[in-house]
């Protein structure tokens, strides 16, 4: 044995223990069929094309999985992960390997385990904004609501009843005159007819919200909005300087009430954000539901449903260029009060996801 | 030249004699998180409705945490087994391990003048990372309690016979036989490839053999028959076999509680090979006839279907069965037989299993009829070999 083979011997020994070693990783499988042209067997090139195939396959497979919106962006650098796959994926295991020499087909199914947050991190940077100098990174804000049923006032139903009776009698007579006297007859039935019938009138429950712009959503935003290459400014720091136009507190007060924010309190903030020089505003609620016993789990579970804009104000006239929702997201926790803020800080983070992956897509910046 | 061979020897098993002692201090760390149910939380009072009552708290403490700690703590494993402190977050390999029960079965049939109790208690010996929540391996345990009485089984004498497979030493004992799989088991901290039996059906010639005709004893059939194909091919290969988990799992997940009313969520790899297993025929045949007694053959069929399930690609898919001689005496007026065509199909199950060890055309044409699927029986071993 030469040197540089026990060296290579030893090495290998350390890596397959060292091989042990976590990462965070998925595993995806993918596969692939090719033909080739070697006499008999494939060559080891053959047989590698196969398997880059295949990882080819599974990256694919993965990227599909992971929503419309970052499907488009990942497009952007798909070349480039194939290109470089090495550097995403940490390890490849055969599954199967299926040579047909009639045919000359490969046929090869592995399992890969990808580097998937380097991806992600791949795709985040390269979109239009974190591609930008940070002397013209965008300003963006957010005003993002909760709310929750504070109470529930419900109606009786309106019930009006009606009943007509009809009666109606039906006969006839028969009076004959012969030489032996007088034949009579005659006879009559009578029918009664009863119609009842009426009106349910329902009246939908009156609900009252207590409305919160919690800090789970605040930070959860804030996270996404800024690894994406924004420099967020909260809303709470505008409201001054935009002498009220941006007001959390009209906010709050409309989705008190309604089931949405009023054209007005939009106007104004989208006119105070256009004032600062702030590009982006995204406005949206997160509408907080009962609470119920998750059956799996039996712990409390919350569902939130969350909607959201993304509005550009960068031009003339406001223009929404992305949008979410309305998604449901549901939290889990041993009270009410932790499994609504695991509801909120996802339901805020995949929305602010969603938003970023729609805007990075249309390149904007 | 020879004397820097020797050198070059030397070296080399210095080497790896400290390598063998790094692996021992690698040894992957296992915390025993101790007993649990699997199933949805509101459910498991219901699905072991013996086994719950009988895990009663005392000091805080479940009664079978206490009972397994007990015998767990007594051997030793391939891999470090921590008993008394939590998991360590840190630790990116550490493993937590749960003792999970699957399924508690009770069923009572009346043959001749006695009555059979039987009770089939499935559990799974589960290796979890603890910061995922995804499983990374898991080896069923099985067993089974048989007993007969002249008057119908009481509850109190139910509950009594639950008591002795949880707490008395006796033959059939789950905890002690957990503990004996456990240190059967090679943990690995990551497997390439995993196995699972993903369907399990009953013919209806099969079912009409059975002495309960209702569906939920032919739901209940065709569990038994997945979790002991898979304990068998789990214990003969010393594989990890993913849960058979028709009813325990929504989408990849499996729920579970502990004793202490903890609840967790684990997620099942995806399998890389997946089994169908179908149980098509029960046959009885008379072998022989002596004043004594008669023999008869109780035959069971059943096919396997391994397979790919991303190619579909199907590596075997063959019908095998097995035949048991079983002696009756003369003097013997009740036969059961339904119990003999179910103990034929364990056979099968257990001589198919070690058989992957070295397949033989012989054992094929004994059990299969033919030898046209010799090619694909012997790449079974190679797929086997791809789960370790």
């Amino acid at each position: 044995m030469s040197i540089s083979k026990k060296v290579n011997f030893i090495l290998t020994v350390f890596l397959i223990l060292f091989a042990q070693t976590a990462y965070s990783e998925v595993l995806v499988k993918g596969i692939a069929e090719v033909n080739y042209t070697s006499w008999g067997s494939p060559d080891s090139d053959e047989i590698e094309d196969a398997k880059k195939q295949a990882i080819r396959s599974a990256i694919g497979r993965w990227s599909s999985k992971q929503g419309t919106s970052f499907l488009k962006n990942f497009e952007s650098v798909r070349q480039q992960v194939e290109k470089n796959y090495k550097d995403y994926v940490l390890g490849v295991t055969i599954v199967d390997e299926d040579i047909n020499k009639d045919n000359k087909t490969i046929r090869l199914v592995i399992k890969i385990s990808l580097d998937d947050v380097r991806i992600k991190n791949l795709v985040s940077g390269s979109s239009a904004v974190a591609n930008t100098n940070e002397d013209e990174l965008s300003y963006m804000t957010f005003i993002f609501v909760s709310r929750r049923q504070s109470t529930v006032k419900s109606y009786d139903d309106k019930v009006y009843k009606r009943s007509d009776d009809e009666t109606s009698v039906q006969g006839s007579e028969v009076e004959e005159a012969s030489d032996s006297g007088i034949e009579y007859a005659s006879n009559s039935s009578a029918t009664k007819k009863s119609t009842t019938g009426g009106s349910r009138t329902k009246k939908a429950d009156k609900i009252e919200y207590e409305v919160s712009s919690s800090n789970e959503i605040t930070i959860a935003m804030t996270e996404v909005f800024s690894a994406n290459g924004f420099e967020v400014v909260e809303a709470e720091y505008l409201e001054e300087e935009t002498d009220g136009l941006i007001s959390i507190e009209a906010f709050k007060n409309d989705y008190s009430h309604g089931d949405d924010i009023s054209g007005a309190t939009r106007r104004n903030a989208a006119k105070g954000a256009k004032m600062l020089d702030i590009p982006y505003i995204a406005v949206g609620t997160l509408d907080i539901g009962m609470k119920d016993k998750d059956p799996s789990s039996g712990l409390t579970r919350v569902f939130v449903t969350v909607t959201g804009k993304l509005i550009s104000v960068k031009k003339r006239f406001p223009k929404t260029i992305a949008s979410v929702g309305p998604v449901q997201f549901s939290g889990l926790g041993p009270n009410q009060s932790v499994a609504e803020r695991n509801a909120l800080k996802l339901a805020s983070k995949n929305a602010a996801n969603e938003l970023i992956n729609q805007m990075n897509a249309k390149s904007v910046k | 030249m020879f004397k820097n061979y020797h050198h070059s020897n030397k070296a080399i098993f210095i080497t790896f004699f400290f390598l063998s002692l790094f692996q021992k201090v690698y040894a992957i760390d296992v915390y025993n998180s101790g007993f649990s149910y699997l199933g949805a939380a509101n459910t498991i009072e219901s699905s072991f409705p013996y086994s719950y009552k009988l895990n009663a708290k005392v000091d805080g403490v479940g009664l079978f945490d206490k009972e397994l700690s007990k015998k767990i703590n007594t051997q030793s494993y391939s891999f470090n087994l921590i008993t008394n402190k939590l998991a360590d977050l840190n630790d990116e390999n550490a493993v937590s391990f749960t003792f999970a029960l699957q399924n508690e079965r009770t069923s009572i049939e009346k043959i001749g003048n006695l009555h059979k109790l039987l009770i089939q208690l499935d559990g799974q010996l589960l290796f979890f990372d603890f910061n995922s929540m995804s499983i990374v391996a898991s080896f069923p345990v099985n067993i089974q309690y048989n007993d007969a009485v002249k008057s119908y089984p009481s509850e109190n004498y139910i509950k009594e016979q639950y008591r002795k497979i949880f707490f008395d030493e006796m033959k059939v004992n789950l905890f002690t036989s957990a503990v004996k799989r456990l240190e059967e088991v090679t943990l690995k901290r990551r497997y390439k490839n995993y196995i699972q039996v993903v369907d399990s059906k009953i013919s209806n010639k099969a079912f009409a053999q059975s002495t309960i005709q209702t569906d939920i004893e032919r739901k209940r059939l065709t569990q038994v028959f997945a979790q002991s194909f898979s304990q068998f091919l789990s214990s003969n290969q010393d594989i990890s076999v993913l849960p058979f988990i028709k009813g325990h799992a929504i989408g990849n997940k499996l729920s579970g509680k502990y004793s202490n009313g903890e609840v967790y969520t684990l997620e099942l790899p995806e399998p890389d090979y997946a089994i169908k297993l179908d149980v098509l025929a029960f046959k009885r045949k008379l072998f022989s006839e002596e004043n004594a007694g008669k023999s008869y053959i109780y035959a069971a069929q059943a096919s396997f279907d391994f397979y790919e399930p991303l190619s579909g690609k199907s590596y075997f898919k063959e019908k095998l069965f097995n035949g048991s001689t079983k002696v009756i005496p003369s003097s013997q007026t009740s036969i059961d037989h339904w119990a003999t065509f179910n103990e034929s199909l364990m056979i099968l199950f257990d001589k198919f299993t070690k058989q992957l060890n070295s397949p033989t055309k012989q054992w094929l044409k004994k059990h299969s009829g033919s030898t046209k699927s010799y090619k694909s029986f012997k790449q079974l071993k190679e797929v086997i070999n791809r789960c370790r």
